[in-house]
């Protein structure tokens, strides 16, 4: 029985063949025809010791100007380890872990479990990285004056930010890209030449059919007024759920542990992820020191992956350190959701709609509390208060979203 | 010198300098001994009796070693050259085999290393180009690529040691002539050789797969 290199080596040669094309051997043939012997050639055991060291200074001194004159530009940035490219410059990660690639300003890009890419420098100032397949993550150093691009199929992501996030499905010509840090541009495909821009937190979602962009920070508000899920283009959803988003984050690796590291993990969207990265700085040191803004991804993470306790230790130790921020308002609406939908504590529910009312009786998403605040009344069997808070609900928005429950709530005996 | 194959060889060596634009048209008929004597006379048109003794040989090593390359045509047109250069420095025709063999290897580990260099200085490698060409299957070309990919990785001796003993199916004994080392050095290369190979196929699933497991054998 063959050992399997002694098959495998069958198996190349059997590819290979015995001998390369008829026409290359015609074509070899044809130049040695042509050809004049050469001279014979000096034995160096004659030469000099005196001319061989000169002979090798000139021969330094010519490859040395071969490589400045010939060479192309050295490609910044580099890969630190290129041994990593499994065929042919492809960085392919293994089937159940992933793939970090290091370059030399400080830039990562890690290829999630079974992705691959290629990496190529069109210029000494591109980088440019074909996605193949599957997931990545990148941080990108923007100070060094060096542009990014990733490719996946008919689509080009231009990074002019530093965290990203890439999902490229090529048998549905499917791109999902997150940006967590900064802002991207892509182009290409469905999105046209003039392409579209993704800022800090955004979701792209873009196929050869068309695409969706999904804004987690609504940047057309006042600073921290808007901080909710909500497409671009507002659907008149009535009840809407608290989204439930799962993504499968790429397994451990044996990379330095930054404490931040959950931060951008949960900007990426990697949610389960990022609870544990927040695990391992510590809950309670994290909602102690956090600012608001961060207090709120906290909050958000913490409730994409079911954690209810922490996303309400973090909105309220958000209301308590920081009471008159934007943040800390629209906090008491949050906390309302993950009473009204995660927890089922409807009279709960209401008292933190009621909270969110009076310190924002004007603010963007006054009519969605006022009707949930009906809803969440009707649900708790407080009949009364749900009648009232309809009647005010149906003066203010008489064709609202939540119109028809808010008539439902005022007719019911 | 064998009298009769010299006659032969000079009966059908034409005897005007042929000109740089045509081909000398030869059939050889005599044997090493009087190639040898030809090629050491520097006569007209050797270069092409040459090619049809050993191209073929020639063509088939460069191949296996390097696998389909764009540069296949320039390397082998230099290994001729090399042969003519040096071949009068052979005194036995019975050595003129082994002899051209032996300069292939050199100029072909030349190449690899001319590459290595180029690969640590950052300049783009070119190789298999023609494997397009060459396999329009696309999971063939796949292989063939990823394959001469990872030998490119290793050292260029243990790369000729492999290939010659795992591609070229030749023996343990052949492969230490061919590399003009001992038996045990070309083991030696071999068995480093394929360790390095099935450590870094191991990061491709396809070829991790054909190597069955990560187990090792001694080469035999």
């Amino acid at each position: 029985m063959l050992d399997p290199m002694e098959k495998f080596g069958q198996e190349i040669r059997d590819l290979l063949g015995e001998e390369p094309p008829e026409e290359t051997q015609r074509q070899v043939r044809k130049r040695l025809g042509k050809v004049e012997i050469p001279e014979k050639r000096q034995s160096l055991r004659l030469v000099p010791l005196a001319s061989a060291a000169l002979a090798l200074i000139g021969v330094t001194a010519l490859l040395l100007t071969w490589w400045v004159a010939e060479s192309p530009a050295p490609h910044f940035p580099a890969l630190i380890d290129a041994n990593q490219a499994t065929a042919d410059g492809v960085y392919r990660a293994p089937a159940k872990e992933p793939l970090m690639l290091r370059f030399v300003d400080g830039s990562q890009v890690e290829l999630a479990a079974q992705a691959a890419g290629q990496i190529a420098y069109p210029d000494r100032k591109t980088v440019a990285m074909t996605v193949e397949q599957g997931q990545l993550q990148a941080h990108i150093q923007t100070s060094t004056g060096v542009s990014w691009q990733f490719r996946a199929g008919l689509f080009r992501v231009m990074v002019t930010g530093t965290a990203l996030a890439i999902d490229w499905q090529p048998a549905a010509q499917r791109i999902q890209v997150n940006v967590s840090e900064g802002q991207v541009k892509v182009v290409g495909g469905s999105l046209g030449e003039e392409g579209i821009t993704v800022r800090t937190g955004d979701r792209l979602d873009a196929s050869p059919q068309g695409f969706s962009l999904n804004r987690i920070i609504d940047h057309s508000s006042p600073k921290g007024t808007t901080s909710m899920l909500s497409p671009v283009k507002p659907e008149p959803a009535p009840a809407p759920a608290l989204p439930k988003i799962k993504k499968t984050a790429p397994r451990k690796t044996k990379t330095r542990q930054d404490p931040d590291r959950w931060q951008w993990l949960a900007q990426a969207g990697y949610f389960d992820r990022a609870m544990v990265a927040v695990d391992r700085a510590g809950v309670e040191k994290l909602v102690g020191s956090l600012p608001a803004n961060r207090l709120v991804l906290l909050a958000d993470s913490a409730r994409y992956t079911g954690q209810t306790r922490l996303a309400r230790r973090a909105l309220l130790m958000l209301r308590k350190r920081f009471p008159l921020s934007g943040e800390a308002k629209l906090a008491s609406f949050r906390l309302a959701r993950i009473a009204i939908d995660l927890e089922k504590d409807h009279g709960k529910a209401a008292h933190w709609f009621k909270t969110y009312l009076s310190q924002n009786p004007q603010g963007k998403l006054a009519e969605d509390a006022r009707g949930r605040l009906c809803e969440a009344l009707l649900l708790a069997g407080k009949m009364n208060a749900a009648r009232a808070a309809a009647a005010d609900y149906l003066q203010r928005y008489p064709q609202g979203a939540y119109a028809a429950l808010a008539r439902l709530a005022i007719q019911d005996p | 010198m064998n009298r009769e194959g010299h006659k032969r060889a000079h009966a059908k060596t034409p005897r005007k300098d042929p000109g740089p634009e045509t081909i000398p048209e030869i059939t050889w008929q005599g044997d090493d001994e009087a190639l040898l004597l030809l090629c050491q006379q520097r006569r007209p048109g050797v270069a092409t009796v040459l090619y049809d003794r050993f191209g073929k040989e020639i063509h088939r090593l460069v191949w296996h070693i390097l696998g389909p390359d764009s540069e296949h045509e320039d390397l082998v047109h230099q290994i001729f050259i090399n042969i003519l250069q040096g071949i009068h420095r052979l005194r036995s025709a019975q050595s003129l085999h082994a002899w051209c063999v032996s300069v292939t290897i050199n100029t072909t580990r030349s190449e690899i290393r001319k590459r290595s260099r180029q690969r640590m200085f950052f300049r783009p490698e070119k190789c298999m180009d023609m494997v397009a060409d060459h396999t329009p299957n696309p999971e063939d070309r796949d292989l063939l690529k990823r394959t001469f990919s990872l030998l490119s990785h290793l050292p260029s001796k243990e790369r000729i040691a492999f290939v010659l003993r795992y591609i070229e199916e030749n023996t343990l004994a052949q492969v230490a002539a061919c590399c003009d080392c001992s038996l045990a050095t070309a083991k030696r290369r071999i068995s480093r050789a394929q360790k390095r190979f099935r450590k870094m196929a191991q990061r491709d699933p396809a070829l991790a797969e054909r190597l069955g497991g990560k187990g090792g054998s001694e080469p035999c």
